[in-house]
């Protein structure tokens, strides 16, 4: 699924930092560091960024190439 | 909140409360405990899921009657949540 | 008696020494700023059209997580408000119309395409930049939100702050009291908040306990 909006545990608000998180760290930056800098402190919140796979994006991909078609009456 | 006196004697008093958050009791629990005179005060959670709250008190007749250290306490505990407000206010 | 200073504060975070306070009252307020602080999120929707991948409970679920800048002088719950209609009024509802289209391209849709019913509302998404859906092209959503007012205690959305309380290291008999808001509101209102509810709820306790006792 898509990134989950709050810390599962401490209910933190957390979507709001993914793409920021996500564009550093493709660019090279180590992943703890880029959380340190987005100021996300406690273990809860910052394995949510760690341990997360952004699976709706092939969804989306599919769904692109092979998705939706008008349909006739 | 929801309350019901169950048991009311000079020395012993249950009070039944439903609805209500249990640190409520507890703050009250812990002031009657610091009573002189009070031999338990105490509270339970009767089921998680009902969430219906049970407080006694006990206390020495001889000293100070259950009635007596409950208002007692309450008023103690009205003053003291006065004062925080006050504090709050001020910070 | 009670004493309190604020050690360390920033705009999203607050902590409170407290000094000659029992422990139990300290919890009782830590415990009322996580679950009885009321805040505002979205608490129904009526969804129009859904093409997307994502089945209608997930994106609703996912929307009604948002937090929004919460306004808890004008807005009150609705079981308190007095229209006493399902659908609310301006007192106690605030609306909101989500609609986007993917053209040619995937999109992602953000926090920041909420349209508020009203413009000049400052019941508003915590942050813009909180993604809620990923469209395909052709996918379609179009639905209406209604944020309301309510506590933590009847759902983690509208859950105040995160709140910790422990001994401070090295000094005996002083507590630190954390509150690290999640957005809704600032945390010294949160602070502010949980100790008035407090006050009320011990005063409704008296109130209640008196009356039983006969005087």
């Amino acid at each position: 699924m898509m990134f989950p909006i709050r810390c599962f545990t401490c209910g933190a608000l957390i979507a709001d930092k993914w793409e920021e998180y996500v564009k550093k760290v493709e660019m090279g930056e180590e992943p703890g560091k880029v959380l340190d800098s987005l100021g996300i402190k406690r273990y809860c919140c910052r394995r949510m960024f760690l341990t997360h796979y952004e699976y709706y994006d092939e969804i989306v991909s599919f769904h692109t190439l092979y998705g939706y078609k008008e349909q006739s009456e | 909140m929801e309350l019901k006196i169950t048991v009311l004697r000079d020395e012993f008093i249950e009070i039944e409360v439903l609805k209500e958050d249990p640190a409520i009791l507890d703050s009250l629990a812990e002031i009657l405990q610091n009573i002189e005179g009070v031999e338990y005060a105490g509270y339970m959670i009767e089921h998680p899921l009902t969430m219906k709250l049970i407080l006694r008190v006990k206390t020495n007749p001889a000293k100070i009657t259950a009635r007596e250290a409950l208002q007692k306490a309450l008023n103690e505990l009205l003053n003291i949540s006065n004062v925080l407000l006050e504090k709050v206010y001020q910070i | 008696m009670v004493d309190l200073k604020i050690v360390e504060e920033d705009e999203k975070s607050l902590k409170v020494e407290i000094r000659d306070l029992h422990l139990s009252i300290a919890n009782a307020i830590r415990r009322l700023a996580i679950s009885e602080v009321p805040t505002m999120a979205v608490e129904e929707i009526l969804i129009i059209e859904n093409t997307s991948a994502m089945p209608n409970e997930v994106l609703a679920h996912r929307i009604s997580l948002i937090p929004f800048i919460s306004d808890i002088d004008r807005y009150v719950q609705p079981e308190e408000c007095t229209c006493g209609s399902k659908l609310g009024c301006d007192r106690c509802v605030v609306r909101y119309v989500l609609r986007a289209e993917a053209k040619d391209e995937p999109i992602t849709v953000y926090s920041r395409d909420l349209i508020p019913e009203d413009p000049n509302t400052i019941v508003k998404p915590v942050s813009p930049n909180i993604p809620i859906i990923k469209l395909a092209p052709k996918q379609r959503i179009e639905m209406e939100l209604y944020v309301r007012v309510g506590t933590g205690k009847k759902h983690a959305k509208w859950q105040a702050s995160i709140a910790t309380l422990y001994d401070k290291d090295g000094e005996p008999g002083k507590k630190i009291l954390f509150i690290e808001s999640i957005g809704f509101l600032p945390p010294r209102r949160i602070l502010l908040e949980a100790v008035k509810i407090f006050k009320k709820k011990i005063e409704e306790l008296k109130e209640k306990i008196m009356g039983e006792l006969g005087g």
